[in-house]
């Protein structure tokens, strides 16, 4: 027994770095291969890189947002200059409460925001927040945290993904130094801030509605709860909002109440404004659950008179 | 618990561990052992369900106790029917209730009286058709005095429900499996080292080929409408290797895991796409219920004792029995039926056990004529497969008139450029092994040991990049 064991702690000591040494030789060969389970795509969808690029020359700022899409979509900073506050974006796309928790952790010290609003989409908090650790993996500074929070998923394509971005990043070999602001395949641009405004694309709205499935997995609400301790202590007030979203992604008035009793507690004020926005939904939104330019500078506006009437504005 | 989980990466550590630090000579605590983990393991899936696997232990337990104290004939036999009855009852009510209330709504409906008669909503229990084998096996060994009652009730509950092989076999004869219950088992590190590698190898067929096949499977067949003749062909090849990686792969487990506790479990495939005829692939595939079949069914009828007309009969009754084994859907039946058109001809003509050996033994290749035989069998078994995989009939005759169609000569969608690739790894591997118990047995024996674990950390790699990050369930549980 003792030397069947022995052998077969030798052949993990061998076989591990023999396995990195594939995933880098693999990853390496073809870093895009939809097939396979290493997605490092350093520049992709939702410009993290250059966003987190500027986040660490920024700060600090009056106002820090927080979030998914929704976020990083839907908070536009130059309405909120206009009205003389300083923000910043930290939104990435599909981001959970586990990538938040990290993204704050590094950044907090540097952004200093002396109000921060969090985009609470139920349904990042329902996932293991994977498409989200890859966008971090791929583009953020690796650190022990991180690379613990990947292996931590025990998941194949984030664990392979760190391998390879701890490669480059320990021979600074990332195949992209920086992304370009415009890319014109997704309509994207990226507006310094931390913002993405979207082009002009046709959308046709769906009247499929959604229903709400509220089971968050225990490490996504513990991620989450740290944060609200973590802005706690240092005497951060919090918002969370649920953005405006088609009638499609609407939740019920009964489900939208089960909402507001989870997250009413954990904050400042909890703000859901899903349905904020009427009229005709192919001219407000983009998709399902992404609003026009347009739109969103309406719905800013409208959102910081809603601040300022119940005093939840942080001083200029 | 699946074996591609980390329920079971925990759970299997934590057994062996326990399992061997129990004294040798205490059989009866690892006994005990065994059964409260398989239960664990069953349980694991719905817990509900362990009354059932527990009362169809307990009814076999003591009817086959009283088989064998019994010297009338008519009250053996009584209880053997119980047995069969109730454990086929048992099989018949959760597998094919549903399916038997539809043909006879459809037959009512078809002479104008509408029956009315609602499906229940029946949950199949997992392995139910391998267990409810496996006892029976016992019951009818006990019967013919092939084997004597255990008088054991902890070893025959842990033999009925022995973990590594409950829910998708191999189905294990009590001949074989339930004396080894009786003596101590010793721990061996060959015995060990081969185990592992044969999971290590059914884990690469199931994660890497079967999971990957499936994603293209599901694509292919579910829009065949609108796939081209030779998109058509490679779903039905791509399904061939999808369920030989993952009914294969399970065994390759289950019988490496059973090693671990120092069990030998049967050999349940034997290289079954190298075959150069049908009966010879029959030999070959899914052995455990092949052998079951001939034993407690085929040899009952006549076996080939009669005349053609008997021979031709029993086949005919064996291939439509093991289809619709296989699940509640005239797609199984037909399945089987192909099959035995297959076979007929080498039956009757006194050529089906011409091919008993490895192809090509001792040569690196194939002869053109050998490679030729072996390229038309499969291609037979993959037409048989595309009603094996097919919703419905209907879903099968649209399939399969899609692949005749003129389109044949096109490009298929592959849909994953990295198949063909794993593919043509896991043939080589598969050819170059065939003279093992499974491909990778005899794989790099004579290599320096550093390029031989190079070749067992290489496979670890592509399963860390081509498995699929979602569990897949074995295409097996639902038999």
């Amino acid at each position: 027994m003792r030397s069947y064991l022995t052998d077969l702690v030798r052949f993990a000591l061998f076989a591990v770095p023999v396995y990195i040494a594939f995933i880098i030789v693999m990853g390496a060969i073809s870093p895009f291969s939809e097939h396979r389970n290493i997605k490092y795509a350093r520049g992709g969808y939702g410009h993290l890189l250059t966003r987190l690029q500027e986040a660490d020359t920024t700060g600090p700022v009056d106002i820090l947002f927080l979030g998914s899409s929704h976020a990083y979509r839907g908070f536009d900073p130059r309405v909120f200059s206009a009205a003389g506050f300083r923000t910043f974006n930290l939104g990435s796309s599909s981001q959970s409460p586990i990538q938040t928790r990290w993204l704050l952790e590094r950044y907090l010290d540097r952004l200093a925001p002396k109000l921060v609003i969090m985009d609470v989409f139920p349904t990042t908090f329902t996932t293991e927040g994977i498409e989200s650790m890859l966008n971090v993996l791929s583009n953020a500074p690796l650190d022990g945290a991180l690379l613990r929070m990947a292996l931590r998923t025990a998941n194949a394509d984030a664990c392979n993904t760190a391998i390879l971005a701890l490669w480059h990043e320990l021979t600074n070999t990332h195949p992209v130094a920086n992304e370009p602001t415009w890319q014109p395949s997704e309509q994207d641009r990226y507006i310094p801030g931390g913002y993405v405004e979207k082009g002009d694309i046709p959308f046709t709205p769906k009247k499929t509605t959604s229903k709400l499935t509220w089971d968050p997995p225990q490490a996504q609400w513990s991620a989450f709860l740290h944060i609200k301790e973590k802005l706690h202590a240092r005497h951060i007030p919090v918002i969370l909002v649920q953005t405006p979203v088609t009638r499609g992604w609407q939740y019920s008035p009964e489900e939208r109440a089960e909402l507001k009793q989870r997250f009413e507690p954990h904050a400042n004020a909890y703000l859901d404004l899903s349905d904020a926005l009427k009229g005709d939904e192919a001219l407000l939104f983009y998709d399902g659950h992404h609003m026009r330019q347009a739109s969103v500078v309406r719905f800013n506006t409208m959102f910081l008179d809603s601040l300022a009437a119940r005093n939840l504005l942080p001083t200029r | 618990m699946l074996f591609n989980s980390l329920d079971f990466a925990v759970f299997l550590p934590l057994v062996f561990a326990f399992f061997w630090a129990i004294p040798a000579r205490r059989t009866d605590l690892r006994n005990a052992l065994l059964l409260l983990a398989s239960y664990v393991f069953y349980g694991w899936w719905d817990i509900r369900f362990l009354s059932l696997i527990a009362f169809s232990t307990a009814l076999d337990y003591f009817l086959s106790n009283g088989i064998a104290s019994s010297t009338d004939e008519r009250r053996r036999r009584l209880l053997l029917w119980t047995s069969l009855g109730v454990n086929l009852g048992l099989l018949g009510f959760f597998k094919y209730f549903n399916f038997f209330l539809d043909q006879l709504n459809g037959a009512f409906s078809l002479f104008g009286m509408p029956l009315g008669a609602e499906r229940l909503d029946i949950i199949l229990p997992v392995g139910i058709s391998f267990y409810t084998f496996q006892t029976l096996s016992y019951t009818i060994d006990v019967y013919r005095g092939d084997l004597k009652a255990s008088r054991d009730p902890v070893a025959f509950a842990a033999f009925v429900s022995f973990f590594p092989q409950l829910v998708a076999g191999p189905i294990e004869r009590a001949s074989n499996l339930l004396p080894q219950f009786a003596v101590p088992r010793q721990f061996t590190r060959s015995e060990a080292v081969l185990g592992s590698r044969q999971m290590l190898w059914g884990f690469f067929k199931k994660l890497v080929i079967a999971d990957n096949c499936a994603e293209q499977v599901d694509r292919i067949f579910s829009g065949h409408e609108a796939a081209s003749a030779s998109t058509l062909v490679l779903g039905a090849v791509l399904f061939a290797f999808q369920i030989y990686g993952d009914f294969s792969g399970y065994s390759d487990i289950a019988i490496g895991v059973a090693r671990f506790f120092g069990f030998n479990l049967m050999r349940n495939f034997a290289f079954p796409y190298f075959s150069r005829d049908i009966a010879e692939f029959w030999r070959r595939w899914h052995i455990s219920l092949s052998t079951w079949f001939r034993d407690y069914l085929y040899v009952p009828l006549g076996g080939s004792r009669g005349g053609t007309a008997m021979r031709v009969r029993n086949t005919f009754i064996i291939f439509l029995v093991s289809g619709f084994w296989h699940g509640a859907n005239w797609t199984f039946v037909v399945w089987g039926a192909l099959n035995a058109l297959y076979f007929l001809p080498l039956l009757l003509s006194g050529r089906n056990r011409q091919h008993l050996g490895p192809v090509a033994d001792g040569r690196m290749l194939p002869r053109p004529g050998e490679a030729v035989v072996m390229l038309g069998t499969f291609s037979l078994t993959c037409l048989a497969w595309v009603f094996f995989r097919a919703r419905d009939l209907e879903h099968a005759l649209g399939y399969i008139s899609g692949m005749a169609s003129g389109s044949l000569f096109t490009k298929p969608d592959v849909g994953n450029n990295n198949l063909p690739i794993l593919l043509a790894f896991f043939i080589a591997v598969e050819w170059w092994g065939r003279a093992g118990e499974h491909g990778l047995e005899r794989i790099g024996l004579r290599w320096p040991r550093m390029l031989r674990w190079g070749f067992y950390a290489l496979l670890i790699g592509m399963i860390g990049l081509f498995m699929r990050t979602e569990e897949a369930p074995f295409i097996y549980f639902q038999f």
